[in-house]
């Protein structure tokens, strides 16, 4: 897992306008749902376009139903698409909007089961499992079973296992839902600080004045995705 | 081989420096066979061991030697296990330092091994010197190679040291020496031809290659094998932020984990508990003393013979009660966790990686389950073979566990609940229930448990096994299930592509 600093290619091919890589590119996203026994399709993604850059928070704002929490689980690839390319490159932390966590474990054997998940050596898990411990306040719940933890303890862990390999691109749906006002600050602080060290951040979020903390938003609109 | 040889100098340096371990490679087996031998002599001669009172004796030398073979070979490794690892780093090469580990290792074993014939020599004398001194040092390297094993594979002294006792006492107070060479389950346990060997004693089991071969096979594989556990252990090397994890070692940790989430389900406890009682003890008070007719194949002559309800009822409620609650552990360990099983796969896992984990899971829930029916039924009931009894029943577990994997798959936690609650009934209740016709109905040919439940009857009812075909019969179901379950679970939990 190495962190993409610059772009070889582009310094050869351009030197004079540096555009760097990008580590994730999604062009024409479509995808149908068919519910029901007589499959009625409802199309949720017609022409999705995105790309996200070293060194970015990206917001991804729509309406509710407009396909935002698709489109992630198109790039994670929790979700088949129905048309379009996707180029990811790059180690990747996925957070899920739903706390998807096993109810019985408890968040330090998260850590561990998602260290091994991710190839990641002990004494790193257990280093960065405490750093994030301590940005997200949550240290005292660590020997406490999910199905114990309260609603926004349950976030932070389902967004420390986002957090945990330290990746190049961080792909989050609404991590904060249920954080307290200085976890939200603090969630901040910290998406800031892993796009200063040249990861990209991709969050879905309701909320406008989330905005003013984005350096590009991209607006899903009726299937479509507009600047 | 100068760098090895300088190399295993310097662990043996290393192990010596500290006096505890001189300690215990020359003390405890003086003391254990000093104090030990006669006693456990005494002891094995009176519950059934082999060979006379000097016979007896011989194997204790080995029994210590092996032990603080076993333990030297542990600490040997577990201790050292990071150093080694930054020697491999720094380019002394996995293959080296595991011959350096090995040879420094059989050193300790000797040593140990001199000490405990030393011991033995003037605590009892020896009968056949060259043959117990041989047999100990055999011990000795056969511990060696399960000390090291262990040690590069566990973690902690504590869990290592576990271990070693564990598989020591089993392989001791189970072995030929105190509970005779007739016990099939002991065959399989490290020093059964050798200690059969020291005694001079033949086992009558061991086939072409020997009870010599087959102690030489246990001594020279046990060393061979830890070798491959150490380079592997040891080769294991990466940067500080990721390692290349094998994917055993994933499935390891997804079984650990499922595990744990399995047995703190409370629900599953009260279930694997009162439901075999509730069954099983109930149906053997509510049914008639009535004889009644049941075809049985035995000697490879089929009859009807002429048994009591209660027994027939008995032994057909104990793969019912398995059916049900491993079809329900197969549904639940799955559906439980699938989601978040999805996630796991997205952040690195392999969908076989996370199948065979589950699959683990439920194999011990289905273990579970049989063992706790098998209790309650024996208190009513005797088999006339438990082993095909308990291996139908378990044939039984095992394809019930994986269908409720399948099912749950296809009809989501609470339709899958429904499902897992009529089939079992239909099936093994219904139509291989041999307590409603003498012979089950042919219809039931086409569902999964009729096999297996042909297996456990015969072992119920008759002295001699005649169902080869019902055993291929339920492999062919095993193998069906398992590998429609793994596709079906494989395209829910398998990652898009990108």
């Amino acid at each position: 897992m190495t962190r993409l600093d610059a772009d070889p290619q582009t310094d050869v091919e351009s030197p004079s306008r540096q555009t760097p890589t990008p580590l994730l590119k999604a062009a024409g996203i479509a995808k149908t749902y068919r519910r029901g026994w007589r499959r009625e399709p409802l199309e949720v993604l017609t022409d999705a376009n995105l790309e996200l850059f070293p060194g970015e928070i990206v917001g991804l704002v729509g309406e509710n139903g407009s396909g935002k929490s698709t489109l992630m689980k198109i790039l994670v690839g929790a979700l088949d698409r129905d048309g379009g390319t996707l180029v990811r490159s790059g180690s990747f932390g996925y957070c899920p909007q739903e706390p998807i966590l096993y109810e019985r474990l408890t968040c330090d054997e998260h850590f561990e089961l998602f260290g091994e998940a991710y190839r990641l050596d002990r004494m790193y898990v257990n280093r960065h499992r405490d750093e994030i411990y301590r940005l997200l306040g949550f240290e005292t719940h660590r020997d406490t079973r999910v199905e114990e933890l309260s609603g926004g303890t349950r976030a932070k862990l389902n967004l420390g296992l986002a957090l945990l390999p330290d990746p190049d691109i961080l792909l989050l749906d609404e991590p904060y839902a249920g954080f307290d006002w200085d976890t939200y600050l603090r969630f901040w602080d910290l998406a800031a600080d892993r796009r200063n060290r040249g990861a990209s951040v991709l969050i879905i979020s309701h909320f406008v004045t989330d905005e003013e903390r984005f350096d590009r938003v991209i607006h899903l609109r009726e299937g479509a995705t507009t600047r | 081989m100068n760098a090895t040889l300088t190399l295993t100098r310097r662990y043996l340096t290393e192990y010596a420096r500290r006096p505890i371990n001189l300690v215990l490679l020359v003390v405890v087996p003086l003391i254990f066979v000093t104090l030990a031998a006669g006693a456990i002599a005494d002891f094995a001669e009176v519950v059934g061991g082999l060979g006379d009172q000097d016979q007896l004796a011989a194997p204790t030398a080995g029994w210590a030697a092996g032990f603080i073979a076993g333990v030297a070979g542990l600490f040997h490794v577990l201790g050292s296990r990071r150093a080694d690892r930054r020697l491999t780093l720094a380019g002394m090469g996995a293959a080296r330092i595991t011959v350096a580990r090995l040879l420094s290792g059989v050193v300790l074993a000797v040593l140990a091994a001199v000490s405990a014939i030393g011991a033995l020599a003037l605590r009892t004398g020896m009968v056949d010197p060259v043959r117990t001194s041989i047999g100990t040092l055999m011990f000795g390297l056969l511990y060696l190679g399960l000390g090291v094993g262990i040690g590069a594979f566990v973690r902690n002294d504590v869990n290592g040291s576990l271990g070693v006792i564990f598989i020591w006492m089993l392989d001791v107070f189970l072995g030929p020496a105190m509970a005779g060479s007739d016990v099939w389950i002991t065959r399989v346990f490290p020093s059964h031809y050798l200690t059969l060997l020291v005694l001079d004693a033949e086992s009558g089991h061991s086939g072409p290659i020997g009870d010599l071969g087959w102690a030489l096979v246990w001594t020279l594989g046990s060393i061979a094998i830890a070798a491959l556990v150490f380079a592997t252990a040891t080769g294991r090397i990466g940067d500080l932020r990721t390692r290349s994890r094998s994917g055993w070692s994933r499935v390891r940790a997804g079984f650990r984990f499922g595990f744990r989430d399995y047995r703190r389900n409370v629900a599953m406890w009260v279930l694997l508990v009162f439901l075999p009682v509730f069954f099983i003890t109930l149906s053997f008070w509510i049914t008639p003393d009535e004889p009644t007719p049941v075809e049985l194949t035995n000697d490879g002559v089929q009859q009807i013979e002429i048994v009591s309800m209660i027994d027939v009822h008995g032994a057909i409620m104990v793969p019912i009660t398995i059916a049900f609650l491993a079809g329900l552990a197969g549904l639940f360990v799955v559906q439980g966790s699938m989601q978040a099983d999805a996630r796991l796969a997205l952040a690195g896992f392999k969908t076989r990686e996370i199948l065979t984990a589950r699959f683990g899971v439920i194999a011990i829930a289905a273990l579970l389950t049989t063992g706790v029916s098998l209790a309650v039924t024996s208190v009513d009931f005797a088999a006339e073979r438990w082993i095909g009894f308990m291996g139908g029943n378990i044939l039984v577990a095992l394809i019930y566990g994986m269908l409720g994997v399948l099912v749950g798959a296809v009809f989501g936690r609470l339709g899958g609940l429904y499902v897992m609650f009529l089939l079992p009934f239909i099936d093994v209740g219904l139509a291989q229930n041999v307590m409603f016709s003498a012979s089950p109905p042919d219809w039931g040919l086409f569902l999964p448990a009729r096999g297996a439940v042909k297996i456990l009857t015969d072992a119920a009812f008759t002295t001699t096994f005649d169902q080869t075909s019902s055993l291929v019969l339920t492999a062919a179901w095993l193998v069906g299930i398992g590998v429609t379950t793994a596709v079906v679970f494989g395209r829910i939990a398998r990652p898009k592509s990108v």
